[in-house]
């Protein structure tokens, strides 16, 4: 049989090229990704032990709300075996842009420690300079030297620092999510508005025994004590996207690839091994048993199996090695000292493509060995079409029964991550399901399909059509192979999109306005200076305009604000008068009313500056953004008069563009250029830039899945086309043009790609919005038509320029073989 | 006899293959086919009588000399050129049939008038139809056909256009001879009836003398001819030609 062997690789071997290509696509994608994963894993690992050098033991507050004080450090400075103790203030601070505006991306505020990573210059000596994280330099622009303002918290008042150094944030956490600015512990504390320390970093001998001593002189409390390792490593894991997840998702796409690979390789074999009907017959008569013959074609994949791989691990090592450190991972771009490729990663991505491509082939092995010694004495037939076992419809309808069940149930039910288990064994038994009903159900989906194809295309569409669905496995095995793909680009897409409008949606129902300018300072001095709400109310774009008003107050010890609210945006009544109010008036929140145990008619009492007014409750109140404690305006103004606004919300008509609407905001508030200024747009694309890195991180990975199946497309074809080549002639010597061949490829090809792109958007549709529903219960369901279109489109589109090739070939074949024997 | 040339062979060489390794297949063949003639063309396996008829029909081209079909030049003929007169002027049948096997009868009768875009003519499709016996097989696949029965579609396809030549290819190769005489026999009529021309290739004597006229190759040159054989003449020439 060996003999029987090395002539099918000699002459197969050619055939047997795309078949290897889908293996060698699905292993570099593995060898990739794991290498990537494995990077990813060292870069943390880096920055771990980077951290651990610089502390020994850390406390941790676990509420913000009750900071650890200068009183815990001194506890912990005079802690035996402690070298030294630092505070860490760290907070938000609003950073000014050249142009004199809060920049629209804020660092994070931070006092140095000996946490801090000097990278150049040195750390602040004084109050009047700052070091800032590598990347915050980068995109402020500001270098060494270079000055930067940032606001006082209280006052709102901008603050002069000089830049003196450039500080490396990679796996710290939120400053390496968002980047820093490094100042003394003063200047940290006026600018981020922190009373106390968020941490306190500890350097001493023994880091274990040193946590025991720190942790018992504390006592217990809202804190962590833990060694200078376990905080870094908890915050490089904060840091951006976790290894692990990440690797176990790329892991899974991997894994997906491969198995379309597995549908391409198992669709070749098959095929070949239906022409090679004759030939294994023959073998057979000869002597050789079942078992030589399943060796022989087991042998043959192998063989495929093992070339391909080492091509494809070598592909994805290499495509790893060289895009990985353009990425930027924690704020920081990999060195390419860290791309790892672990002799296990060569190993599982070799295996993995030998695997899979015997695996494949298992089926077709199997098939071959069926064939009857008699089939030799036959002749050349075409090979029978395998008829459909009921066994196969019935198992295809139970599992996809199940699976519509197990996404029922999971929609119906509530909880989060046990109905998306549900949903996603939903999709996995459905598409099983899907699998085996593929050959039965192919065909009269591809005649509905074929249906304007035959009425456009004539007679080339109508053999198109017939030739689509003659051999249904064939057919099937192509189609599911594009399904996968395309299901998962719908799938994600139809959640993305779900998730986005969702969060849209409920931006809009929180913060009733396209723009909310707040002062610049925290406390109730700092105000926003009515000139701003003149200006907007008198812009021809703002279609809506509202203004708060507040002062600090007391009821009994309790501090509260008296507010008014004026403009667009009025409050709903839920019980009470409707009237406007007049002096001495009050309206309250429900919750409110409920605190004071105040209902309408009782009188409550305030103190302002230490004055004491009496208000009377005369309604109760609802609705975004009504204040809790309401007075008319016009007794505001007579109370406190020229007093500042707390808050201006601005709605522009739904055709003015977010460039217009900003600018309208900044020419309003240009001689206040410190005040915050907060845009819904701004929330809105920060979501949607997310999701959409997601979406198109898992679309970029989808389209290697794609590709494979179209290679798929293109094997189906050729290999047709080499079966057909007499009917290919005959069809020239009966007047089809050498274009009417080829269009007839192209409109076979064609109903592959539409009846994929139908099921899996169908498929995907259904358990995107499942999905999308049991994440979150209050999602809106948003179907993203667009994308399934361009889905569809693109699937027949790309099975087109699979089918020019194979055409090609079709045209090649002299008429004259149409009177050959063969 | 007389009428007009249908098709006209004019010193015409073929050879397979270049340089030293070269063949003949046919060294200088000269014929003219009359309008509403049929003609056989026999010889041994290897004579080139089917390199012959492929060079006729526009199927392969010729190394040297001219077919003329219908009064055009084949050889000056490009794809688009050959393949509008086959649309038009020649029909085919198969030794091995060659219908499409996703197709059924009467779909594969009119697969050509559908493939050149021409409307059928529906008494001719009856005629040929129910002259072939076919009408009651019109619905089925290839596949649930007999032999005979698939000769008959392919020379029901062949006939419906009504192309002025159609060329056979061993088109009783396959057939048992019950099939093979009802099949020559119709052959027959199609000249006499509908005033088709026809050229068979065939190496079966009892075919051949249904032809009005059997010209002879033997190593690629025409060697003999003969006017309304017998079958029992037709063998001995073959003799003649092998021995």
């Amino acid at each position: 049989m060996r003999r029987l062997f090395l002539a099918g690789m000699r002459a197969y071997g050619r055939r047997l090229v795309l078949a290897g290509v889908a293996t060698l696509i699905g292993t570099a994608f593995v060898a990739g990704t794991l290498v990537i994963s494995d990077t990813m894993r060292a870069n943390v690992e880096r920055t771990v032990v980077g951290g651990a050098s610089r502390i020994d033991v850390v406390v941790a507050t676990t509420n913000r709300l009750t900071p650890l004080t200068s009183g815990d450090l001194d506890r912990i400075r005079a802690v035996d075996g402690v070298v030294s103790a630092e505070g860490l203030v760290m907070g938000d601070v609003v950073v000014l842009g050249s142009n004199g505006r809060p920049t629209s991306e804020q660092p994070v505020g931070f006092s140095v420690t000996t946490r801090t990573d000097v990278l150049a210059g040195h750390a602040p000596a004084s109050d009047g300079e700052v070091l800032l994280a590598e990347q915050t330099s980068r995109a402020l622009d500001r270098p060494i030297g270079s000055r930067i303002e940032v606001l006082d918290f209280e006052t709102g008042a901008a603050r002069q620092f000089v830049v003196t150094g450039l500080a490396g944030v990679a796996g710290q956490g939120q400053l390496a999510l968002r980047g820093g600015i490094g100042m003394t512990v003063a200047a940290a504390a006026v600018t981020t508005g922190q009373s106390g320390f968020s941490e306190i970093h500890v350097r001493g001998a023994d880091p274990e025994s040193l946590r025991a001593r720190v942790g018992a002189a504390l006592g217990p409390g809202p804190f962590d004590v833990s060694t200078g390792r376990d905080h870094a490593e908890a915050q490089a894991a904060s840091s951006g996207l976790d290894p692990a997840v990440l690797g176990t998702g790329l892991v899974t796409f991997a894994l997906v690839a491969l198995l379309v690979a597995g549908f391409v390789i198992q669709n070749t074999f098959k095929i070949l091994l239906d022409r090679r009907t004759h030939e294994l017959a023959l073998a057979r008569c000869m002597g050789a048993s079942r078992g030589q013959v399943f060796r022989a074609v087991l042998a043959e994949s192998a063989t495929v199996g093992v070339i391909a791989s080492l091509l494809g691990t070598a592909t994805g090592v290499a495509v790893a090695y060289f895009t990985l450190p353009l990425i930027e991972v924690g704020g920081a771009a990999l060195p390419r000292s860290v791309v790892t490729v672990t002799p296990l990663t060569l190993l599982v991505s070799l295996l993995a493509g030998v695997v899979a491509t015997v695996a494949a082939s298992v089926g077709p092995a199997r098939a071959a060995t069926r064939v009857s010694p008699v089939a030799a004495l036959r002749g050349i037939s075409a090979a029978p079409v395998a008829r459909i076992a009921s066994r196969r419809v019935v198992g295809g309808v139970v599992l996809c029964v199940l699976g519509l069940l197990s996404a029922v149930v999971a929609v119906a039910s509530d909880g989060r991550m046990y109905p998306l288990g549900l949903v996603g064994l939903g999709g996995g038994l459905f598409f099983l399901g899907v699998v085996l009903l593929g050959p039965v159900v192919v065909g009269p989906i591809a005649r509905i399909v074929g249906f304007p194809v035959t009425r456009l295309l004539g007679a080339p569409g109508r053999l198109a059509v017939a030739n689509a669905v003659r051999n249904p496995v064939r057919a099937a095995t192509t189609v599911l192979a594009l399904v996968i793909g395309i299901t998962l680009t719908t799938g994600v897409s139809v959640i993305t999109r779900s998730l986005t409008s969702s969060v849209d949606e409920g931006v809009s129902r929180v913060v009733p306005a396209d723009y909310v300018i707040s002062p610049p300072g925290s406390t109730a001095a700092s105000t926003i200076p009515p000139r701003v709400f003149g200006a907007l109310r008198s812009a021809p774009e703002v279609q809506s305009v509202t203004r708060v008003r507040e002062v600090s107050a007391t009821i009994g010890d309790s501090p509260v604000q008296l507010s008014t609210i004026e403009g667009t945006l009025t409050p709903t009544v839920a019980a009470g008068s409707t009237a406007p109010l007049g002096p001495g008036e009050v309206a309250l929140r429900p919750e409110r009313a409920a605190e004071l145990g105040a209902e309408i008619g009782d009188k409550i009492r305030l103190t302002v500056d230490g004055e004491a007014i009496v208000l009377t409750v005369v309604r109760l109140i609802t609705g975004e953004p009504v204040p809790r404690i309401v007075i008319g305006p016009g007794w505001f103004e007579t109370l406190f008069p020229d007093r500042g606004d707390s808050a201006v919300l601005v709605g522009f008509s739904s055709d003015t563009s977010p460039e217009q609407s900003r600018a309208v905001v900044e020419r309003a508030t240009a001689q206040d250029p410190t005040v915050r200024i907060v845009s819904t747009y701004d929330v809105r694309e920060r979501v949607a830039a997310n999701l959409g890195q997601a979406t198109a991180m898992v679309g970029a990975l989808q389209a290697l899945a794609m590709i494979i199946a179209l290679i798929g497309v293109a094997n189906t074809l050729t290999l047709s086309v080499l079966e057909r080549t007499r009917e290919s002639a005959t069809l020239r010597a009966l007047g089809m043009s050498a274009g009417g061949l080829r269009t007839m490829l192209c409109a076979e090809a064609l109903v592959f790609g539409v009846v994929a792109g139908l099921v899996g958007t169908v498929l995907g549709t259904a358990f995107g919005a499942s999905a999308a529903r049991v994440i979150n219960d209050d999602v809106v369901v948003d179907v993203p038509w667009d994308v399934i279109a361009i889905t569809v489109v693109g699937a027949g589109v790309a099975t087109i320029l699979a089918s020019l090739l194979p055409s090609r070939r079709a045209t090649r074949v002299a008429v004259a073989v149409a009177l050959t024997d063969e | 006899m007389g009428g007009r040339i249908a098709v006209r062979a004019k010193h015409v060489r073929k050879m397979y293959g270049a340089g030293e390794s070269a063949v003949a297949a046919l060294r200088g063949v000269d014929l003219d086919l009359h309008e509403g003639s049929f003609t056989a063309i026999m010889g041994p396996s290897g004579s080139g009588k089917s390199t012959l008829l492929q060079c006729l029909a526009g199927l392969d081209r010729v190394t040297d000399g001219a077919v003329e079909v219908a009064g055009q030049l084949l050889s000056d003929m490009d794809d688009r050129g050959l393949t509008a007169l086959r649309r038009v002027h020649v029909g085919f049948i198969f030794q091995n049939f060659n219908l499409m096997p996703t197709l059924t009868a009467e779909e594969n009768i009119r697969l050509p008038a559908e493939i050149a875009n021409h409307e059928i003519d529906h008494t001719k499709f009856d005629q040929v139809v129910d002259r072939l016996g076919l009408r009651s097989r019109l619905g089925h696949r290839p596949s649930e056909m007999s032999g005979g029965q698939q000769q008959r579609v392919a020379v029901a396809r062949a006939l419906v256009n009504r192309p002025p030549i159609v060329f056979a290819d061993e088109p009783t190769g396959n057939l048992d001879s019950n099939s093979r005489t009802d099949l020559l026999e119709f052959l027959q009529i199609c000249v006499r009836e509908f005033g088709q021309t026809l050229v068979m290739v065939t190496h079966d004597a009892f075919a051949a003398s249904y032809a009005e006229r059997v010209v002879f190759l033997r190593d690629g040159s025409l060697v003999h001819e003969q006017s309304q054989p017998t079958p029992d003449e037709v063998m001995d020439t073959m003799k003649k030609l092998e021995g």
